[in-house]
């Protein structure tokens, strides 16, 4: 246990584009909301009234997305030549995407009543497209709605990372194709539709928030079980 | 304890399929400093590799003190290293901080003993640090981990001469506080033999030679003379090359010691000579 959380923390430590990426993307965001309220405040410019925009917190999901892939890609090898082993890594990458999904989930709620609600006054006075909002997490009260959006980010991170994890192999590829064909090949096909609906309402909208959170939570832990046959396979 | 039962890799598709390893069978049971010496492509890091578990066997056996090996089992005791070993790019401090953290009974205070004897910045980044220097760091995070099993895969290549005698220097002190299996793959022939016991010798996948250094100084010698002098004495020995210039032959031997006829005279074969007669010999012979 003791080891998994020091791979945790390397893994936190060690996928600082992921955060570079994310926080300039983030300060641009920031930098065009400032000069916005100063061209409206100038008289120069006037934000349409009905005028919405993404959450500021939701750009965080972008260090999730590159941590799950940066991590499978670049830090196995490191930590293997620091003496780690398998059984570790498969145990810290799963620790870094709960202690990283909670931190965002619980960044992205602070940032929804603090910046979004600024932003809302100031600018956007549409409101804000936040996924909680979205997704109708929301209405089940705070709590409820971070735990559901940090379900839904962990089953994410752990999809991406075993994606990503089987990219240099032939079924890597194959589950990319099946992945686009399902999406494809459903769609058009009413039942089949009905499916990939059933599906996303059960992981996303569903009424029941215990029932989506579980279903997420049971998902991830299916998907990421696969990393260990992965791991046993894969070549140092 | 490590054990090579038929072991076989092979590379590639059907077409393009390379032999690394074949049928190899192999004991390696005392501690010691062991020496493995191939031509480049001859399967060194393959072999190194699979007794660590990092690769998978195509065919036969490979146990770790009587456990299987495979990737899905990567033996406990065993550490392996290879050079040019990528890391993280983190400050050489927080580096060895997380080795030892990821390892059980990581020696800091050797680690820190030879971090200061070959002045390594503790606050250099990785990427800061020259490919020797890069090398030694994992080298010493290798040897600071107090596994069974030492594999460490050309862990020269890069130093100038003074650093290889410096790590002549860290291998010795490594063994002497953790008496264990060690492992070296390396090119610099003369110059690990002034450390190492046994010589493993690889050639086209297959084990060659495995024997005592004291044994090769014993057994390896040239015989130089007259052809018509030498010649005769080669029916009952094992010559592994020789070369003729003229009427003068030097054959190189490796067999028991003769006491030579009058004319000819018996002279020492280097580690280096009898390694590229032994690998390469047949093309003089």
């Amino acid at each position: 246990m003791r080891k998994s959380l020091v791979v945790a923390k390397i893994n936190l430590q060690n996928i600082k584009l992921a955060y570079i990426i994310t926080a300039i993307t983030m300060l641009v965001i920031v930098i065009q909301d400032i000069v916005m309220i100063i061209l409206e405040k100038a008289g120069v410019f006037r934000n349409p009234p009905g005028n919405m925009t993404v959450s500021f917190g939701n750009y965080l999901f972008l260090a999730v997305i590159l941590g799950a892939i940066f991590i499978p890609a670049w830090n196995f090898r490191r930590i293997m030549n620091l003496g780690g082993k398998r059984r570790d890594f498969f145990l810290g990458c799963a620790a870094t995407y709960v202690i990283m999904t909670a931190a965002v989930s619980l960044i992205c709620v602070i940032l929804f009543y603090t910046y979004d609600r600024l932003m809302v006054s100031l600018l956007y006075r549409g409101g804000t497209l936040d996924i909680m909002y979205w997704f109708g997490w929301i209405n089940n009260g705070v709590i409820v709605a971070f735990i559901q959006q940090f379900a839904f980010l962990l089953l994410l991170a752990v999809a991406i990372h075993t994606l990503w994890a089987v990219q240099d192999k032939w079924y890597g590829w194959c589950a990319d194709i099946a992945i686009v064909a399902i999406i494809s090949v459903f769609t058009p096909i009413a039942p089949l539709r009905a499916a990939l609906v059933w599906f996303f309402n059960l992981i996303i909208f569903h009424p029941n928030a215990f029932v989506q959170i579980t279903a997420c939570m049971i998902l991830a832990a299916a998907i990421y079980s696969l990393n260990m046959a992965i791991l046993a396979r894969k070549a140092i | 304890m490590i054990e090579f039962t038929n072991v076989t890799k092979r590379y590639g598709r059907k077409s393009t399929k390379i032999i690394a390893i074949d049928d190899v069978s192999l004991s390696v049971s005392q501690p010691g400093i062991y020496c493995l010496l191939g031509r480049n492509g001859a399967g060194k890091t393959t072999l190194m590799k699979l007794m660590a578990g990092h690769i998978a066997a195509t065919k036969g056996q490979i146990t770790v003190d009587n456990s299987s090996v495979s990737t899905s089992r990567m033996p406990e005791g065993v550490n392996y290293i290879e050079s040019g070993a990528i890391q993280f790019n983190i400050k050489v401090a927080e580096l060895i901080k997380a080795a030892a953290d990821l390892q059980d009974g990581f020696d800091m205070e050797f680690a820190e003993k030879m971090l200061t004897m070959f002045r390594l910045d503790m606050k250099k980044n990785f990427k800061q640090l020259s490919f020797g220097m890069k090398t030694m760091l994992t080298t010493i995070i290798a040897l600071a981990n107090q596994s069974k099993i030492i594999l460490l895969d050309e862990p020269t290549l890069g130093f100038d001469a003074i650093m290889r005698d410096q790590f002549n220097t860290l291998l010795l002190e490594s063994y002497n506080t953790h008496p264990r299996i060690i492992i070296v793959s390396t090119h610099l022939i003369d110059e690990i033999a002034k450390i190492t016991e046994r010589l493993i010798i690889i050639d086209n996948g297959g084990i060659l030679l495995e024997a005592e250094i004291n044994e090769v100084d014993e057994r390896a010698y040239t015989l130089s003379g007259m052809v018509n002098l030498v010649l005769p004495l080669l029916d009952d020995l094992n010559c592994i090359g020789k070369t003729t210039m003229g009427s003068v032959m030097a054959a190189h031997i490796f067999d028991r010691r003769i006491v030579p006829p009058e004319g000819v005279a018996v002279n020492r074969l280097s580690l280096q000579d009898f390694f590229i007669q032994i690998v390469g010999g047949q093309n003089n012979a």
